[in-house]
């Protein structure tokens, strides 16, 4: 099979080879630039660390934002909705235990009349 | 870090706050002023000490602001020089006995350049940045 | 916009006396020029007990909102006299005055009421002067210090003159610090100055200027 062909999917083209030179061009401008750049600053200093106005980089725990805050629009927006609901999660097995029965009743209830 | 050749032409400065009373720092802005205008000579202010040549420091240091003016000093990038502008940073000044300084700033970072005055004038800390340039070149002409 | 009315000093000192009578110690206006054409500019000193605080800002407050410029403090041997000074009506051509109200707490019972629910931006003034005069601001929103060190003595007031105020021993001699021994300590009396002919003084004087203004220009 000729390697150098472009494969033709259902969707597009893919030509494998195309993308390598690419990524070895690119690859070779971003070694020269970066060659440009200072290579004698001292490791492991505070010329390694970010300028907070002179306080300590505090530790990455510290500073760390949890995934869950990105959906904290979703959070504002409904707020009335999960002040009713999150106290009702108790943390108490029994209590989750008896919310499953009495909304399998009340489902089992309401199908048999819709049936 | 070599010295290059581009020193002559610009050298950029951040200024350093250590408990001053503000008269050097505005001097230092006056000097930056169109009336004295340094920036024909590639000097300018800059925000953050890692693009830093010089660092300018005022005022005496008091005890909560050493540690952060040492770690400040560590994050300008070599070779850089530092000025003390103000008589605070170098004998004290009017706190010439306090109790809540650590001392001239050569107690806590090494300094190249006293400009004295309270507060020193713009041709004063031009001719203190004249004096910069000196030991550059004399720092240079040694490697 | 519903502008209290614009009132001179003596209107605002008859206001206070009206309202106060027999709390107020002490009332007065200075008047200063300011300017070259010598504008009238007036202070207003009031003196007052020290529990008429709040109701003296309040009454600051329904003659026009004042900007609080600081609280001042001050040790008079068995006082500390605390001094807030306010500016009101400003924005008012030549018409902005500094009312200072003054109170005196005894050194047996330092405390005063924070001012902070009239005036949240007087925090800051408040934690100062609890700090450097150890007085207790009651009810202060957030007490820490704010301008000595965490690691400076309890106990130790800067700013008082009496036995808590700080101690030799606290005290750093800055300029003495790798002062070379050879120098006289100051005050060093001053050496005659000799008898300047004026013909040489003007070439002596641009002298001075080239070598100090030597940069380049």
């Amino acid at each position: 099979m000729d390697l150098t062909a472009p494969v033709l999917t259902g969707y597009g083209m893919w030509a494998p080879v195309a993308w390598l030179a690419a990524f070895v061009a690119a690859t070779i401008v971003v070694y020269l630039l970066w060659r440009t750049g200072e290579s004698s600053y001292k490791k492991g200093t505070e010329q390694g660390r970010p300028y907070l106005s002179g306080n300590a980089e505090p530790e990455k725990g510290a500073v760390h934002i949890r995934a869950s805050n990105l959906y904290w629009g979703f959070l504002q927006a409904l707020k009335g909705y999960y002040d009713a609901i999150v106290p009702l999660h108790t943390g108490v097995l029994t209590d989750y235990l008896v919310w499953f029965v009495a909304v399998t009743a009340v489902l089992l209830v309401i199908i048999g009349v819709l049936s | 870090m070599k010295l290059t050749k581009s020193f002559n032409r610009s050298l950029w400065v951040f200024h350093l706050n250590t408990g001053s009373c503000n008269g050097c720092e505005i001097e230092i802005v006056a000097t930056i002023c169109p009336r004295y205008d340094p920036e024909r000579f590639g000097i300018k202010l800059v925000g953050s000490p890692k693009h830093a040549d010089v660092l300018l420091v005022t005022g005496p240091v008091t005890k909560k602001m050493a540690a952060k003016a040492r770690r400040v000093y560590e994050q300008v990038p070599d070779p850089k020089l530092v000025m003390c502008i103000g008589t605070c940073g170098q004998s004290g000044g009017v706190f010439y006995d306090s109790y809540n300084l650590d001392g001239p700033i050569d107690q806590v970072l090494p300094v190249d350049v006293y400009v004295p005055g309270c507060p020193p004038r713009p041709e004063a800390i031009i001719f203190g940045v004249v004096k910069a340039w000196e030991k550059l070149e004399r720092l240079e002409a040694a490697q | 916009m519903n502008e209290t009315p614009h009132r001179t000093p003596q209107e605002i000192v008859d206001l206070y006396k009206a309202e106060f009578g027999a709390g107020i110690h002490d009332a007065r206006i200075t008047e200063r020029g300011e300017g070259v054409q010598k504008t009238k500019g007036y202070n207003i000193w009031i003196r007052l007990d020290r529990n008429l605080l709040k109701p003296a800002i309040k009454k600051l407050m329904d003659i026009r909102f004042p900007h609080l410029a600081v609280i001042a403090g001050n040790d008079l041997g068995t006082e500390i006299e605390l001094l807030y000074i306010f500016s009101v009506f400003y924005g008012t051509k030549f018409g902005e005055y500094m009312v200072t109200i003054g109170i005196r707490l005894p050194k047996t019972d330092l405390t005063v009421p924070t001012i902070t629910d009239l005036i949240p931006g007087a925090l800051i003034s408040e934690r100062e002067k609890q700090e450097f005069f150890g007085i207790t601001v009651t009810g202060i929103p957030d007490g820490r210090r704010l301008f000595l060190p965490d690691d400076f003595p309890q106990g130790v007031y800067p700013w008082r003159k009496d036995e808590t105020g700080i101690k030799p021993e606290m005290v750093r001699e800055l300029w003495a610090i790798d002062r070379p021994k050879d120098r006289p300590v100051p005050p060093v009396p001053e050496k005659p100055v000799p008898e300047k002919k004026p013909v040489e003084e003007v070439p002596a004087a641009e002298g001075k200027e080239k070598k100090t203004g030597g940069a380049p220009e």
